[in-house]
């Protein structure tokens, strides 16, 4: 899509009387609006009610159950179940107290290293973002040194490169935006890094077979 | 629902009344299970979200502050139960991010239906566009059940609506079921 007025209108920047008006000239605008009139009757169709025979019976059934364990706690009502008396707290006070000192212990004696996460720690995700920052930056300059090798080459192995190295950049366009959620996901970072290797390699490989 | 009566069976599910609790089934129990059915993609995991659901309520109740809206504080409980239920299931989880950076065409563009299309974006994109297209909760409120900036959720929205314009626009009218 080459026209931006659909999503000017989307975002508000242009009205909609602006944007019918653009429409009576402009026929992709005029197939994306068609298309998002359809989609809003489609997902209206998405309301529909699901069947879900018995669920009640099943969430009641539960719920009957955790008030019976509520109030079988101390024989009050299942709200107040978990709040002790005055004359409780007196008992349960210390013994929470040397339970809590116990815990504390047992924490620092029994610490073992943390378990390998897939989430990056916060110093460690800036440290790889400044790498990857300079990996885009040298790799970016490759780019622009390859640029007239590629237009001097035969038309065939000019599209296969430029087809190959497109493919890369879509793919490192959705790892960007996967990171955009989920910026310390260490997979998709591996999947970012594998594709700017592909890049890096694809250039190489252009700069190469002229030599 | 009228503010005041919903207070009142507020009060009364505080109270651990049961009858209050089928009168929160009766309003919203249709959009908390078509929520968790979009956001998990197996019907009896969503009933067992929803289920869930309603047990976090009866235990949280009183955690619940007066003026809030007592429909995001529900959403988000179901939200916060998918995601835990999504995290449990890793391997199919991580599938839709896995096969979009592989170019691998995703369960999204194979769909045949816009449920399923729905279905095969990715998670957070996913909720978005269901809470706020689907079950219409404004894009503040949605922002407040998943816990992100509204800014983030207009971006998502803006995804999801054109990934699933690009989608309709491959399948010819009519061929949708």
């Amino acid at each position: 899509m080459i026209c931006d007025k659909f999503e000017r209108y989307e975002d508000g920047v242009l009205t909609a009387r602006e944007f019918a008006l653009h429409v009576q000239d402009c026929p992709e605008c005029r197939e994306q609006a068609a298309l998002d009139a359809r989609l809003n009757r489609e997902t209206a169709a998405l309301r529909t009610p699901l069947g879900a025979e018995g669920l009640w019976k099943r969430i009641e059934t539960s719920l009957r159950h955790q008030k019976e364990i509520a109030a079988a706690g101390d024989g009050e009502p299942a709200f107040r179940g978990l709040r002790p008396s005055p004359r409780r707290w007196a008992v349960l006070a210390p013994a929470g107290a040397v339970l809590l000192a116990l815990a504390v212990l047992g924490i620092h004696l029994f610490r073992k290293p943390p378990a390998p996460s897939v989430l990056l720690t916060s110093e460690a995700l800036a440290r790889v973002e400044i790498k990857e920052r300079e990996y885009v930056g040298a790799i970016d300059m490759l780019a622009r040194q390859a640029r007239p090798k590629l237009a001097a080459m035969d038309i065939q192995m000019m599209s296969l490169y430029r087809d190959k190295l497109a493919t890369i950049d879509a793919q490192i366009d959705k790892c960007r935006e996967a990171l955009d959620f989920n910026p310390g996901n260490a997979h998709i970072r591996r999947y970012l890094l594998a594709a700017l290797q592909d890049k890096h390699q694809a250039l190489a490989d252009v700069l190469g077979s002229m030599n | 629902m009228d503010p005041k009566d919903e207070e009142r069976m507020i009060e009364r599910c505080r109270a651990g009344d049961l009858d209050a609790y089928r009168q929160v089934y009766d309003r919203y129990g249709q959009p908390l299970l078509r929520t968790a059915t979009r956001l998990l993609d197996r019907p009896q995991e969503a009933e067992d979200a929803v289920q869930e659901t309603f047990l976090k309520l009866f235990r949280g109740i009183h955690g619940f502050r007066s003026g809030a809206r007592f429909s995001t504080y529900l959403f988000q409980i179901l939200h916060n139960t998918c995601v835990d239920t999504l995290r449990k299931r890793k391997p199919a989880a991580a599938d839709v991010t896995e096969m979009d950076a592989l170019g691998i065409p995703s369960s999204h563009e194979l769909a045949h239906s816009l449920a399923q299309a729905v279905d095969g974006l990715p998670v957070q994109m996913r909720a978005c566009f269901v809470l706020f297209a689907v079950e219409e909760f404004s894009q503040e409120e949605v922002a407040d059940i998943l816990g992100v900036s509204v800014g983030t959720i207009k971006a998502s929205i803006h995804r999801a609506r054109k990934k699933l314009r690009a989608w309709l626009g491959s399948c010819p009218a009519g061929e949708t079921s």
